[in-house]
């Protein structure tokens, strides 16, 4: 356990000193963008001292080290206001979104895994497996998009097309804001992992202590419930990790499409303005919280294999 | 079976269902003002809600302003200048009453508005005017204006009374009325905070987060005629596509930013409309005249002739706009030039190509999307030039990438609206913060300083056109066409009038929902 933290600690030194040189490489910076084209030469130089771009890249990067080891993750290049009031809002709402998203996601999932898998090949998973193929391929911004298209601005009109949350408001005084970016996170969440659930079910379902309790003259609820499930569940609480953090690192796309006030969208307007801080500190938030989706998929696997029969 | 099924069905559906129930039960939103009416002549009342492209550049601070659409949006609810153009470009005064000059034309007397206040209620005088030029031309200032301004000197501005202020030129400046209209140059009190800003315009600040959405709320002591609308809400959006969406969807009433090729069908669909102004907005491609293959002016008249311009107006607008003649100003008080419209000669294009040495000419072209047509253009002339023989490679960047380079590109597009003395000093003369072709041509800088110094109208629309035969003789710039600016609107917004300098989206004081 404590290896892995290290490790993860190793990890996420190296992403921010990746992520540092990658920005750095892009060409353009932050002076520019906040003097506009017809600044002198002499100004940009000026401003560029006064944000300090030009010290050497090794002592701006240990500058920022130092400060995030500290608990100070600098100051915005663009605006001056520190990264973590920029970033805590921002993170507030993503996380509405994920959260949101995974309790309407996960327990669909089992539910829909589960029924597939009693009454295989019936209709319902027939349409739902051809359903899962189509989503499955095709990208989420497309999925939003059409989502966009059908519910907010061309077939009907009843929901938002994009998700404008006043300044200083929360995403949740807005419920009506979040159906639509909701809804897609757990249509490509959903169609993913009960797929996962059903093959585990059925396989569980064949085993032969499942034949036994059927035997014995267990109700099939019974079964289900207490023998086979506890069981199946294993594959599909690492799946759920894993898909929490995939979709943490995919909100980039589903926020953008909808104009969602979250870390990804922060993430992208930062990387356009050159603003590295700001850049840095997402990306490290982001890959932390991989890190820990991670961590606790594994953990959880490691008690469900160990628990009933 | 049927007991397992409804237990799952039932388990799934109640733990969905409170999580987000849960979710709702956590807060109410806040309150919200009432909406006006449903009545098509002028009433009050309402929050008109615009959408524009932003980021979290943006900022309300109109003297240190990066010149973004969005920022000049909300600047000018917010504050107001000494001059201003209406919507057919004409002067007008604002917070001046008038300017007069001395015969030498080198000492201005501005004589300003009475009964103007600021939004805390403070009375708008002649010391507001000089800490809004001091704070510009500063030494240690980093503001763009502090070029616009570069014939003040700080210690030559006098305030005579409250309403009355002189100001000592370097030299003679005729156009001293019109330099007073540009963008940055809009007046704060003595006593601005950035984050608090505090201005004479139709709105009042009520709060701003940037990158995010800005609310103003009307001041009923405007100077002029006070807006109908109670409340203006600019909400930023870094995609254009997102914001039609939100227009299409009821979420927003305007959209500034409508990439041409959506107008038509944007005009076309139900609920909404758009507005169409025609402007003196230009997209250029400069080459540089200085240094590289275009210091030959025989390689930059071929380039010229290289373009067909209808075709670049057609594709690359959409139609909306108009062909250009490779010098500035679409109209123009003083007339045209007496040149011929040039048109596409590509034989003659060629044989230039071969005089010069440059038959096989290969060249990046820079161009990045700062308003619709940018990128196109630049897309459609790599293609014309090809029957030339020309091989251009399109590069297109993102902003950052191409402001790191401009304005000393090789070549690239550029787009500019601005009066034509502001044009001159800005982009086609040397020491111009602009002069992306680093242009530098003797006979044109001795007209446009003559232009400069004259204060007589009619004297200086001669000299106007000759300035403006000698930038289509030798110039750096393939003027192909002006852009049109395009904004979309739904059907209950009321009052927006097409502007010919391409602001239309900005007058809000006109506007009412109903």
């Amino acid at each position: 356990m404590l290896t892995r933290c290290l490790l993860g600690l190793l990890v996420l030194w190296i992403v921010s000193v990746l992520v540092f040189l990658a920005t750095q490489a892009l060409p353009g910076d932050v002076a520019r963008i906040v003097l506009g084209q017809e600044a002198t030469p002499q100004q940009v130089v000026l401003l560029r001292a006064q944000l300090g771009l030009d010290e050497p890249l090794s002592s701006q990067y240990l500058a920022w080290l130092e400060g995030v080891l500290t608990g100070d993750f600098g100051r915005s290049l663009l605006t001056g206001t520190p990264v973590s009031e920029l970033l805590g809002p921002r993170l507030v709402n993503s996380l509405t979104l994920v959260v949101f998203s995974m309790v309407i996601a996960i327990p669909l999932s089992v539910a829909l895994g589960v029924l597939t898998a009693e009454r295989r090949d019936g209709l319902l998973d027939r349409v739902l497996l051809r359903a899962s193929m189509i989503f499955n391929a095709v990208p989420d911004f497309v999925v939003a998009t059409l989502l966009v298209v059908v519910f907010a601005t061309t077939v009907f009109h009843v929901l938002p097309a994009v998700a404008i949350i006043p300044s200083g408001g929360r995403p949740w005084w807005y419920p009506d804001q979040l159906v639509l970016p909701v809804a897609t996170i757990v249509m490509m969440a959903t169609t993913y992992l009960y797929r996962l659930v059903r093959a585990s079910v059925i396989d569980v379902l064949q085993s032969e202590y499942v034949l036994m309790a059927e035997l014995k003259g267990l109700s099939r609820a019974r079964v289900l419930f207490r023998h086979a499930l506890p069981n199946a569940v294993a594959p599909m609480v690492q799946a759920s990790s894993l898909i929490v953090a995939t979709t943490l690192g995919g909100l980039v796309v589903i926020e953008y499409v909808f104009g969602y006030p979250g870390i990804g969208t922060l993430l992208t307007d930062s990387v356009g303005t050159r603003d590295i801080p700001a850049v840095q500190a997402v990306v490290l938030v982001i890959a932390a919280m991989f890190f820990v989706c991670n961590l606790i998929a594994d953990l959880l696997a490691g008690t469900t294999r160990r628990g009933r029969h | 079976m049927n007991l397992s099924r409804k237990r799952f069905l039932h388990v799934a559906t109640s733990t969905a269902g409170l999580a987000g129930l849960g979710g709702l039960a956590a807060c109410s939103p806040p309150p919200e003002s009432a909406s006006g009416g449903g009545e098509s002549s002028p009433q009050k009342g309402g929050t008109l809600r615009v959408a524009a492209p932003g980021s979290s550049k943006d900022a309300l601070d109109p003297n240190f302003s990066s010149g973004s659409l969005i920022d000049l949006l909300r600047a000018r609810q917010l504050f107001d200048g000494l001059t201003s153009l209406d919507v057919e470009s004409n002067l007008q005064y604002d917070l001046a009453e008038s300017m007069e000059a001395n015969a030498a034309g080198d000492v201005w007397t501005v004589h300003l508005r009475s009964g103007v206040t600021f939004h805390d209620g403070t009375p708008f005088t002649a010391d507001a005017v000089a800490f809004t030029v001091n704070r510009i031309i500063a030494p240690e200032s980093t503001a763009v204006a502090k070029n616009l301004l570069s014939f003040i000197s700080s210690d030559a501005i006098e305030v005579l009374d409250d309403q009355t202020l002189r100001f000592t030129l370097r030299e003679p400046y005729g156009l001293f009325p019109e330099v007073w209209t540009n963008k940055y140059l809009k007046v704060v009190p003595t006593t601005f905070d950035p984050a608090a800003p505090v201005g004479t315009g139709p709105f009042v600040f009520t709060s701003f987060t940037p990158g995010q959405t800005s609310t103003f709320t009307r001041y009923d002591d405007y100077w002029a005629t006070a807006a109908l609308v109670d409340e203006v809400v600019i909400i930023d959006f870094a995609d254009n596509d997102a914001a039609i969406n939100a227009l299409k969807g009821g979420q927003v009433h305007i959209t500034a930013a409508v990439p041409l090729g959506q107008a038509a069908t944007l005009a076309d669909t139900a609920g909404l409309h758009i507005l169409n102004s025609e402007t003196d907005m230009y997209i250029n491609i400069a080459m540089r005249t200085d240094e590289g293959v275009f210091a030959d002016a025989r390689v930059r008249e071929a380039m010229r002739l290289i373009a067909d311009r209808q075709e670049l107006v057609d594709v690359a607008l959409n139609g909306y706009g108009a062909v250009g003649n490779d010098y500035i100003g679409r109209y123009s008080a003083c007339g045209n030039p007496d040149v011929p419209q040039r048109e596409q000669d590509i034989a003659r294009a060629k044989e230039l190509l071969a005089a010069a040495g440059q038959s096989a000419l290969t060249v990046d072209l820079a161009t990045t999307n700062g308003t619709a047509g940018m990128v196109e253009c630049a897309q459609v002339f790599a293609e014309q030039a090809k029957a030339a023989g020309v091989t251009i490679n399109v590069k297109n960047l993102d902003v950052s990438a191409y402001l790191e380079v401009a304005p000393n590109w090789t070549m690239a597009v550029d787009f500019f609206t601005d009066t034509y003395p502001q044009l001159v000093s800005r982009t086609l003369l040397p020491g111009g913060s602009v002069n992306e072709t680093h242009w530098n041509n003797e006979e044109f800088n001795t007209l446009a300083a003559e232009m400069f110094q004259t204060v007589d109208a009619s004297a200086r629309c001669t000299v106007e056109n000759e300035m403006k035969t000698v930038e289509y003789e030798d110039g750096g710039n393939i003027i192909w066409g002006f852009a049109n600016v395009v904004n979309a609107y739904s059907d209950d917004v009321h009052g927006l009038v097409e502007d010919q300098t391409g602001k239309a989206v900005e007058r809000l004081t006109g506007v009412w929902i109903g």
